[in-house]
């Protein structure tokens, strides 16, 4: 049958023009099947990568969800604070082997301040457990240091050494500043993709000592006021943090942790299990995910019944064709191949160009989606999933390609070898 | 004619030196009333150049198509080479027809897609045994390629033209071109409908005369069919269609 490969592919090549624009529109439903596919599995990946190595996220009762999406994506405030008390309480507890204390609730240009300690950088770990690193400088050490994510860092444009000032709050609307007490650029953290990006992290003390005074909640009166040079005569021990993260010695301690936690006497706590609470969250979101693949999938089928349109539309001018065909020996079955293999090379032909066009879009688009949404679409071969699609994509223009392919058929029997025309 | 007359009787055992033997043959078309086409008996031997005059709606394309095999008697029988056309399977009349019989038809037989070389080769690409008879010591790659080169230098198509594709042809040319894709791998029958209809006269007998040197050579049977019976003269046998179908209901098609 390999003789008749090169038959179809001159007779293709004699309609090039409507056949690559059957290509082209097979090609476009590709890459955007592709794409969509792509984008999707980059922003899960980055989703579930925000936060890994961690054992158990612990806060003040709240929902599982709500607690994660504070402590780990910033979005979102904490109804309530959990005490020093309790966290040290907890924290000295002996299965366990880190913890990284989280301390929310102010801002800068609409960036979320993060209040920690040096553990933070010690322990924290996203993606594949990668720790972080820092792009320039330092660990924040003094108490009016801070350590910018990459992104706040690029997009407001600060530089090691520049002069900072924190709003009390969250959101770009924060008209309260802590104005007296500026913080001083140290460390700026490499890009992580994650919400890391988008945080400033300064010490616990710095929280303490920005809100030395603010007991009642608003800004101190001048009586009151403590001035950043005085500061050092006050004890920083915070009172309260938002949630805390923990890494026990043994995984096999976690479900005894976690019931501890949430049975823990001197106040309600919540500990939540970062992977199972990620995979509940995606669920919500994945909705969205599966109607967009729905969406491009039928635009695939869309791009697969052009092809048919164009194929069965062109059988009455292929008839001579065909009746020639015939005379010089094609059985009706070769007849049949014929047609199948033009609609089987279309179909491949529309996924290479597709595959194509993805890869070429990939590489213009890539830097750019990676600093507007923080996802990272990285040159990788086609997945085992995409040349599943790939696959059935042609599968698929195989199969539509036996409707022409069976009217040519029945004309090719019909017409004999009669060529009048 | 009763139709118990005409009821298929004994096949003319076709001998060695028969190509084709027709008896008691009756076609009528599907949802027809009466036959287009009554052939009592004909009879061809190998290496016969036969002309068959016949006016349009005498028959003729329905004869060919019965010799062909493309159409089935609906009573008597035609064998082709001693085979029974209608015994065989569709698909092993395929291969019969593809392997013993070369066609050249009236105009427009080329695909304008393919090169010279290409075209004249089509047949060896569906027929083994036309492959085989081309280049019969199961053949050197260059082979096939070679002896098309050859025949359509004998026709009068000179080698600087058999990569170009066909479109660019003169009729006379592509004339040429069908009649190298008929004869390559040397069928016992050549079958030519009309094919110098749309030919000036004096390219109509350089093409016959080419046609019969060939034919010749190759020991084909030639069985042309044309309205045109002027070109009688030049042929070894005269049919008449009007002579052989007997039947009494022609409608003209």
């Amino acid at each position: 049958m390999t003789h008749l490969f090169p038959l179809a592919a001159a007779s293709l090549w004699n309609r090039r023009g409507t056949a690559l624009l059957t290509v082209l529109s097979i090609a476009l439903s590709v890459l955007l099947l592709l794409g969509i596919e792509r984008i999707s599995k980059s922003a899960e990946d980055s989703f579930r990568s925000t936060v890994s190595g961690t054992d158990l996220i612990i806060g003040a009762r709240s929902g599982p969800v709500q607690l994660l999406l504070y402590s780990v994506f910033r979005i979102g405030n904490a109804t309530n604070n959990m005490s020093w008390q309790s966290y040290r309480e907890l924290a000295a507890r002996p299965e366990v082997a880190w913890t990284i204390p989280l301390s929310l609730g102010d801002s800068h240009r609409g960036y979320r301040v993060l209040g920690t300690t040096a553990d933070y950088f010690e322990h924290f770990r996203y993606g594949r457990k990668q720790p972080l690193a820092l792009a320039a400088g330092e660990r924040f050490d003094a108490v009016f240091d801070v350590v910018l994510g990459a992104e706040v860092a690029s997009a407001l444009g600060y530089r090691l050494g520049d002069e900072i000032v924190l709003a009390h709050g969250g959101g770009s609307l924060a008209v309260v500043k802590h104005a007296e007490k500026p913080f001083t650029v140290v460390g700026i953290l490499a890009r992580t993709g994650t919400p890391v990006d988008r945080t400033l992290h300064v010490s616990l003390d710095g929280i303490e000592a920005i809100h030395l005074g603010w007991e009642s909640g608003a800004p101190p009166r001048r009586s009151d006021a403590v001035s950043a040079e005085q500061v050092g005569e006050h004890d920083l021990t915070p009172q309260t943090i938002t949630a805390f993260l923990l890494g026990l010695k043994s995984r096999l301690g976690i479900f005894a942790m976690q019931r501890a936690v949430n049975d823990f006497a001197a106040e309600p706590l919540t500990a939540i299990l970062p992977g199972a609470t990620l995979q509940q969250l995606w669920e919500l979101i994945g909705v969205a995910d599966a109607a967009l693949t729905l969406i491009s999938a039928c635009v695939v089928a869309a791009g697969l019944i052009g092809m048919l349109t164009v194929i069965l539309t062109s059988l009455n001018e292929r008839r001579r064709e065909m009746a020639i065909l015939r005379s010089v020996g094609a059985r009706p079955g070769h007849i049949f191949l014929l047609m199948i293999f033009e609609s089987g090379l279309l179909a491949l032909l529309g996924c290479a160009a597709g595959l194509a066009l993805f890869y070429a879009a990939l590489g213009l688009l890539a830097p750019w989606a990676n600093q507007a949404f923080g996802l990272y679409l990285g040159w990788q071969w086609p997945a085992l999933r995409e040349w599943t699609i790939l696959a059935l994509i042609c599968a698929l223009g195989l199969l539509i390609g036996t409707l022409p392919a069976w009217r040519a058929y029945r004309n090719a029997l019909h017409d004999g070898l009669s060529i009048r025309l | 004619m009763s139709d118990a007359a005409l009821s298929t009787q004994t096949s003319a055992a076709a001998g060695d030196s028969t190509c084709i033997a027709v008896e008691s043959l009756r076609y009528r078309w599907p949802q027809t009333e009466r036959d287009t086409l009554a052939i009592p008996a004909l009879q061809i031997a190998r290496g016969e150049q036969v002309f068959v005059q016949g006016a349009s709606g005498s028959g003729k394309t329905t004869l060919l198509g019965l010799l062909g095999g493309v159409l089935l008697p609906s009573a008597g029988q035609v064998a082709l080479l001693g085979h029974d056309l209608a015994a065989l399977k569709p698909a092993a009349r395929d291969a019969f027809r593809v392997a013993h019989i070369g066609f050249i038809f009236q105009l427009f037989n080329l695909l304008p897609y393919l090169s010279l070389l290409d075209n004249a080769l089509l047949p060896c690409r569906f027929s083994a045994s036309r492959r085989a008879r081309v280049s019969p010591h199961g053949g050197q790659a260059g082979e096939l390629q070679a002896q098309a080169h050859r025949l359509l230098v004998e026709l009068g198509l000179p080698r600087a033209l058999h990569d170009r594709k066909v479109g660019a042809l003169s009729v006379g040319q592509q004339q040429r071109v069908a009649a190298a894709r008929a004869l390559i791998g040397a069928p016992e029958l050549v079958i030519a409908d009309e094919p110098t209809s749309a030919l000036d006269a004096d390219s109509r007998e350089d093409f016959l005369r080419l046609l019969f040197a060939e034919c010749r050579e190759h020991g084909s049977t030639l069985l042309f069919v044309s309205h045109d019976r002027q070109l009688a003269g030049l042929f070894g046998r005269h049919l008449s269609m009007a002579e052989l179908n007997q039947a009494t209901g022609q409608e003209s098609t």
